[in-house]
């Protein structure tokens, strides 16, 4: 008989201890998904910055490019007042030093290192650099055609549209014009949201 | 005697029985409830920020001291950088290949025009950059979430952004995911989201995956009253598309086109014979889940508990039911052992 008692004691305290879980009665099935987004820093062709003159009389592509490429990250006040207090020329290192100024965190390379290239595609941030001669553009991503890689630029001077270069042959040349790479470490813009799953069966 | 205690027993077998259903019915509805959307009457649709005026007065960045305006046109007149009239494309005249060496080298502020002959480029591609809404996904990136807000001007839109930047749980998960604030007015909104989320619809909160995949949308009245109950919704639309990944990886479904084949085929080696100018290209990278692969990017986003609620053992409604039952048949058999004088 005590056997039985203690028995049931341990049946309630079992209960006592027992947690309720929500129930899983939802069944859920992925969706297909689209095709991935080409270059990952697909800029709307609206918001294209193009080069302007400034005080000097010359070309402000690297704050074009730059401008560009915080408007992709959504600092586009930060674009606004970065074109209204800087243009014409710029080298790389006065570039760091008005950045810094400014507060802005950024990543850089002066090496022409294709694997900064991948992490600023990886991160959907993409890039400024000099691309072309003493010239700036902003690199949008990384482009498979046909089997091959391409580098997808945003060059200042002809807004609306990418230029793509072999990726190898793109990585020869940014040795060539200086192998600067910069880009801001802020968050890039939402990707296109689409259904990626749908319930199936409830209750 | 006999009859008296079968009364007693049937009579008490009903009490049991009744209080059982009750019980029941009150652990379901618990467990059932759920919050309905809080309609707000004085909710007005949120009007656009007025847009910023052509040619106001943006305020300027701090610029770093010791700018020599001078010395800067002087260089860029040696570094023959083109002003916008130039012809932009130009067949470049590329100096001789640097060999890197592993300290960073600054680019120096006027580039010695070295003169080399120059190689043929073919002319770079030109492509039209499309906005394809709804049919595009862009490829992973090391934050494996998103989290998008399209807010107004309102109260509730205020108090999202609120919740999102006081509330420990919220702001944790806001920090792990890449996060962005869209208004009606914001540019990238207009040209990229406005199709996509009606400003109708705002505030809305988007939690999706580093492709866009959504994990739950929720916007205006199915936004829930407090930020533990949208933690809550966030973490449930967490489980679900958890619960789609898990039926991809392990192959259990099939709608996806999972291949053994390609997911055991070895991944290709370079040697350096095949990188051209010392780059190798990169490796190529399977985004999907192998057989036996450690699931490294499975951080859980949520934790488990997420409520502080402790137990020893963790049971579902039905196997909870299940246990009242089995306790109940306990103490009506104790009752009716006890009752004979065993």
């Amino acid at each position: 008989m005590k056997g039985f008692s203690r028995a049931i004691a341990t049946a309630f305290l079992l209960l006592l201890v027992t947690g309720c879980l929500p129930e899983q009665s939802v069944q859920v099935r992925p969706l297909p998904a689209p095709p991935a987004e080409r270059p990952v820093a697909n800029l709307p062709p609206q918001l294209h910055q193009r080069n302007w003159t400034g005080r000097l009389n010359q070309g402000s592509c690297v704050h074009a490019s730059l401008v560009n490429h915080l408007r992709w990250l959504n600092e586009f006040e930060l674009g606004e007042r970065w074109r209204a207090t800087y243009s014409d020329g710029e080298w790389d290192t006065r570039l760091r030093n008005r950045l810094d100024a400014a507060g802005i965190d950024y990543s850089y390379t002066v090496k022409a290192d294709p694997r900064f290239l991948d992490w600023a595609n990886a991160t959907r941030r993409g890039a400024i650099l000099w691309w072309k001669p003493a010239h700036c553009c902003t690199f949008v991503g990384w482009v498979e055609r046909n089997g091959q890689q391409y580098a997808a630029i945003l060059d200042n001077n002809y807004p609306g549209r990418f230029e793509l270069t072999p990726r190898e042959q793109f990585v020869r040349l940014w040795a060539g014009y200086g192998g600067f790479a910069l880009t801001v470490v802020e968050d890039p813009a939402s990707s296109l949201p689409y259904r990626s799953y749908e319930v199936i069966d409830e209750g | 005697m006999k009859d008296e205690i079968r009364i007693r027993l049937s009579v008490g077998l009903i009490v049991v029985a009744v209080l059982h259903a009750v019980l029941l019915g009150a652990v379901f509805t618990a467990l059932h409830r759920t919050p309905k959307p809080q309609e707000n009457d004085e909710w007005r649709l949120p009007t656009a920020r007025p847009v910023p005026q052509v040619g106001r007065q943006i305020e300027k960045l701090p610029e770093p001291a010791q700018v020599n305006m001078e010395a800067q046109g002087e260089l860029k007149q040696q570094s023959g950088y083109c002003p916008p009239s130039c012809p932009p494309v130009v067949r470049p005249t590329i100096r001789p290949y640097r060999v890197v060496p592993a300290r960073p080298v600054v680019q120096p502020a006027t580039p010695s025009p070295t003169v080399v002959p120059a190689p043929t480029v073919p002319a770079p591609i030109i492509v039209t950059p499309t906005n394809s809404n709804g049919n595009a996904v862009p490829q992973s990136s090391p934050k494996r979430y998103q989290i998008a807000l399209f807010v107004g001007n309102d109260a509730k839109s205020r108090q999202l952004l609120d919740w999102f930047n006081k509330n420990a749980k919220l702001s944790k998960l806001r920090k792990s995911c890449e996060f962005q604030v869209y208004t009606e007015s914001n540019a990238l909104y207009k040209t990229r989201f406005a199709d996509i989320v009606p400003a109708s619809q705002f505030p809305v909160v988007l939690f999706q995956d580093s492709s866009g995949g959504h994990v739950h949308a929720a916007g205006y009245t199915m936004l829930p009253s407090t930020p533990a109950e949208l933690y809550d919704d966030l973490r449930y639309g967490y489980e679900l598309y958890q619960q789609t990944r898990q039926a991809q990886k392990t192959g259990a479904l099939k709608s996806r086109g999972y291949s053994w084949d390609s997911a055991i085929s070895p991944t290709l080696q370079l040697s350096p014979e095949d990188c051209p100018d010392g780059y190798c290209p990169i490796e190529p990278t399977e985004p999907t889940w192998r057989p036996f692969d450690r699931d490294r990017d499975r951080e859980p986003l949520f934790d488990r508990d997420s409520d502080g609620r402790n137990a020893l053992i963790w049971a579902g409604a039905g196997e909870l039911a299940t246990l009242a039952l089995i306790v109940v048949a306990i103490i009506l058999l104790g009752f009716i052992l006890i009752k004979r004088g065993m």
